[in-house]
């Protein structure tokens, strides 16, 4: 082959190329690992009025603000407390609980009060390995007060160290997936 | 350390070809970058025929009694690298060999007869050997000991260089002539280079570097493969390098002849690191996985029509340090206030698992260059460029496998332009075309964190140089028009796609002078001025950027930014052995583009995020950067570095972020005289102190920067010769105490300490 040839073929190829870039579709991308709704349901071990936690956040990490709707407990009163997570970007709904079910040795959830709130959450489940989960847990509540509840949920944290089964934060290390104050008020 | 280049060609004189006639006479003069300045004791030496001479006061010298036939000289000085040159020895002939130092006149390397005319360019250069020495280090870390530049890493894989305090969109990085059009969004992204395919490495500190175009508003790199040397043998080299601090391993083959029909060459680099370590742990999930080709042929035609042909292949798989993958304040709160990164582990290990990064980069260009007169040539270049980078997170479910940003580049560039070189002027005029495409790959499951974009930018530039007498000139001018059209998502819902479009007038202008006052002093000046349009991710950027805990939104308001910068260097020769060189530089940015944080904090299901914006403020930048070299006698060398560059924001009366603190370096070396075999041999002992940047407000970083601190390093090198072979050998100490420090430039100062010591054995066979 001459190399004029080979230029020319050279150039074609080249042209090809070039103009062949067309303007591709935008795909927008289905968010699956999204939580945009966590809410938590206190039911009085006694009987009594069921309270749901529930926190929103339909747009995920966009500029709209989430909704965060705390609740109003009976004090002295000993709560199940059950945790839903759902990701309500795709349709169907997926619920996420299922995936923290799913990887429950590499989660853990935290639970912390803040503003003097006299309440008490303690583990109801456990991993494959002994561990505490948190998606399940007991609540007890005090006398009257009034403050934050911080959920808090963390993705493979080290569960060994010291304090973590007891639900302490501290040495557990991770990322977060979740950390979320609700307002409590115990009347 | 004297290193030697070879500068100009070879002007070969005389011809009484006669077929065997034995009586001929080789001669020459061997000078240090001009004839005003020739080399004594400088080794020529036939490998054929295992005989050679020195050169005497005047550097020149004669070989007589040479048959009629084809040879390998090799051309040394004390303590350098031979160059080779192939010789088809017909007549009696005469050679004219320049070879350069190291640092004395680093700013004139020019390879290939080229008069060098480039009026008060402030650059510097690593030569091959430099290169060869620094084997296996990546591009950014490799510039690292030149005056003025500064490295920002994330971790020891990742790395991009800093000229004069600036970075990112403000330096072009051009690999062989070419825009590198890889996606250089953020602190992580290091350019897609390997540094074994470059016979030398430029650095432009000025404006002026007007004919690559791109955003040269801070500088320009400029990675070289040099020509194809004009020899029919078959010549090469293979490098090994073997690093304890991380356990890597690098082997690079080159390969290259000048054939009957084609010149080629080829290069293959594969490299295997694992996990560096600190005087104290591991750090975790800090090994590379790197392969890479190119290949180059070149064609010449009739002597007056060139065509080269480069392809290269760039492969990275880059792990990042895994207890630098936060999610949110609280998280980094925490991880700041610990001694030793989260998820550290007591052993080292070579597997790399998330947060890591897969790059692939493809790069072809094809050049032709025709000479229509003996001065006037035409040249037509066409570069195309594929990057593909997917960066894995740590995921729920079963993600972490998937990207969780996938973005594929393609850029194609076309550039014609005239070039006439007669008598003491040099003309160049340009036009040139390109197109750049961004598309996020489907699949990742994250909404992108750079919207898809395509940008149609054409450009026309003319350079204009003179040189007469003892001074030169340079004039250049350059426009460009960017046209962006971008496809963003919407934040609110339902999520739909929106399109923006942008029309930038983007032009710049550069004057140079230099004028060699004596042959003691010379000066040069340089004054450019650079309008820089906003890039994409300062526009559209919108999310979440892991390790820092921020979330980044882009402006699409944004006006392109206007640099003034002045250069002025002075080259001293205050006696034989000892030179100092300063470069002074003062820089205004109007509108200059930063990230802000605002004052809301975001609510997400994770906590809150700080949110940073882009926003335009007035900058200044200004510096000093000083070499000095004194040679006791031809044994012993010194030589130092200093460098200090100062950024304010001169709206809001504060300093600028990243802007690198003051740093000193100094080195001293023994060198040997040549015994037998054995050549080259060298001993270097050295320091580099880094100050604490002290010009940053506590407002204005999560953590203060880190205290100073003071590295020593050590090497020692040789190299055994026989038959046309080399074979170098060297180690080199790094972080020789095993220093405990942290740097104000890398990301990941928040979480873990530097690398420790670290030893590094060199192995090089030349055939």
């Amino acid at each position: 082959m001459s190399l004029h040839k080979f230029s020319v073929l050279a150039f074609l190829a080249v042209a090809t190329v070039f103009f062949s870039c067309e303007d591709d579709e935008v795909v927008i991308p289905v968010v699956e690992e999204l939580i945009t709704n966590m809410t938590i349901v206190l039911t009085p071990q006694g009987g009594g009025d069921v309270v749901s936690l529930v926190f929103s956040d339909p747009d995920g990490d966009g500029a709209i603000a989430p909704t965060i709707t705390g609740g109003t407990l009976a004090a002295n009163t000993v709560y199940n407390a059950t945790i839903t997570l759902l990701n309500e970007s795709e349709t169907p709904v997926e619920d996420i609980t299922e995936e923290i079910e799913a990887e429950q040795e590499e989660h853990q959830f935290f639970f912390a009060t803040d503003g003097g709130l006299n309440l008490s959450v303690s583990y109801a489940d456990q991993d494959a390995d002994g561990n505490p989960l948190g998606l399940l847990t007991t609540c007890t509540s005090g006398a009257s007060s009034s403050g934050n509840l911080v959920v808090i949920l963390r993705h493979e944290p080290a569960k060994n160290a010291a304090g973590v089964k007891d639900g302490d934060i501290t040495n557990a290390g991770g990322e977060t997936d979740i950390e979320v104050a609700f307002p409590i008020v115990i009347q | 350390m004297k290193k030697l280049i070879l500068l100009l060609t070879l002007s070969l004189l005389g011809l009484s070809a006669q077929a065997q006639d034995c009586s001929l006479t080789l001669s020459g003069v061997v000078f240090d970058n001009s004839p005003a300045y020739p080399l004594s004791y400088a080794n020529i030496y036939i490998e054929e025929l295992g005989e050679g001479t020195a050169t005497d006061d005047n550097g020149r010298f004669e070989l007589g009694g040479l048959c009629a036939g084809e040879y390998h000289l090799s051309v040394s000085h004390l303590g350098c690298h031979p160059e080779r040159i192939f010789l088809d020895l017909r007549g009696d002939t005469t050679l004219q060999i320049a070879l350069a130092h190291q640092a004395a006149l680093l700013e004139s390397v020019e390879v290939r007869g080229q008069q060098e005319r480039n009026a008060g360019q402030s650059q510097e250069t690593l030569t091959r050997q430099e290169l060869e020495e620094g084997a296996g280090k990546n591009l950014a870390n490799l510039l690292e000991n030149i005056a003025g530049l500064s490295v920002i890493r994330n971790g020891s894989g990742i790395a991009k260089p800093v000229i004069h305090g600036l970075t990112g969109n403000r330096i072009a990085i051009l690999n062989n002539g070419i825009i590198q059009a890889g996606q250089q969004w953020g602190v992580d992204h290091a350019p897609e280079i390997d540094p074994f395919t470059a016979d030398r490495i430029k650095v432009i500190k000025g404006v002026e570097s007007l004919a690559y175009g791109g955003n040269t508003l801070g500088g320009a790199v400029l990675v070289e493969p040099g020509n194809i040397p004009q020899d029919p043998h078959l010549h090469g080299a293979t490098q090994y390098v073997l690093e304890t601090n991380g356990r890597q391993h690098t082997v690079s083959t080159r390969l290259e002849k000048k054939g009957s029909w084609v010149d080629w060459r080829v290069i293959g680099t594969f490299k295997q690191g694992g996990d560096h370590r600190t005087p104290d742990y591991f750090l975790r999930n800090t090994g590379v996985r790197e392969r890479n080709a190119a290949l180059q042929l070149q064609k010449t035609i009739n002597d007056h029509w060139f065509h080269t042909l480069y392809y290269s292949y760039f492969h990275t798989e880059v792990g990042i340090l895994r207890g630098a993958h936060i999610a949110n304040t609280t998280d980094l709160e925490t991880a700041i206030g610990r001694e030793e990164p989260f998820y550290t582990r007591p052993n080292f290990s070579y597997e790399l698992e998330e947060p890591r990064q897969r790059v692939q980069h493809h790069l072809l260009k094809y050049n032709t260059k025709y000479y229509l007169a003996p001065n006037r040539s035409l040249q037509l270049t066409y570069a195309g460029q594929l990057n593909r980078r997917e960066e894995f997170d740590v995921r729920r479910g079963d993600r972490s496998e998937r990207a969780a940003l996938d973005l594929a580049l393609q850029s194609h560039f076309v550039d014609v332009f005239w070039q006439d070189e007669a008598g003491h002027a040099t003309k160049k005029i340009g036009l040139q075309y390109r197109y750049n495409e961004n598309d996020n790959q489907p699949g990742t499951g994250v909404f992108p964190l750079i919207p898809d974009y395509n940008s149609h930018l054409p450009a026309a530039y003319f350079i204009w140089q003179l040189q007469h007498d003892r001074q030169s000139y340079q004039l250049g001018a350059r426009y460009d028009f960017v046209a962006l059209d971008v496809a963003t998502i919407t934040q609110d819902l339902p999520r739909r796609v929106e399109r923006f479009s942008h029309r930038f007038h983007n032009y710049s202008a550069a004057a140079g002078w230099q004028y060699r006052v004596s042959k003691a002093w010379s000066s040069k000046l340089n004054l450019g001025v650079v309008r820089r349009s906003p890039e994409v991710n300062e526009l559209y950027s919108q999310g979440l950027h892991q390790g820092v805990a921020s979330i980044e939104e882009g402006n699409a308001s944004l006006q392109p930014e206007l640099s003034v910068k002045g250069v002025w260097t002075n080259s001293l020769q205050l006696s034989e052995s000892f030179w100092l060189e300063a470069t002074a530089y003062y820089q205004l940015v109007s509108d200059f583009i930063y990230l802000e944080p605002q004052e809301e904090a975001r609510l997400t299901i994770r906590g809150a995020f700080p949110v940073f914006g882009y926003q335009q403020t007035n900058a200044r930048l200004a510096g000093l950067d000083v070499n000095a070299r004194y040679e006791w006698n031809p044994h012993w060398q010194w030589q130092a570095q200093y460098a200090m560059v100062r950024g304010y924001d001169r709206s809001q009366e504060k300093p600028l972020v990243y802007i690198p603190s003051d740093r000193i370096q100094s080195e001293i070396s023994w060198l040997g005289t040549s015994v037998g075999k054995l050549t080259e041999p060298k001993l270097t002992v050295g320091g580099r102190y880094v100050f604490e940047q002290t010009r940053l407000l506590a407002s204005q970083d999560f953590l203060a920067p880190p205290p100073a601190y003071l590295l020593l390093d050590a090497s020692v090198g040789g190299a055994i010769s026989w038959s046309g072979n080399t074979l170098h050998l060297g180690v080199q100490f790094n972080n020789l105490l095993n220093e405990r420090y942290r740097d104000y430039l890398n990301r990941l100062r928040y979480y873990a300490d530097e690398e420790g010591r670290n030893i590094r054995v060199n192995v090089r066979l030349e055939f």
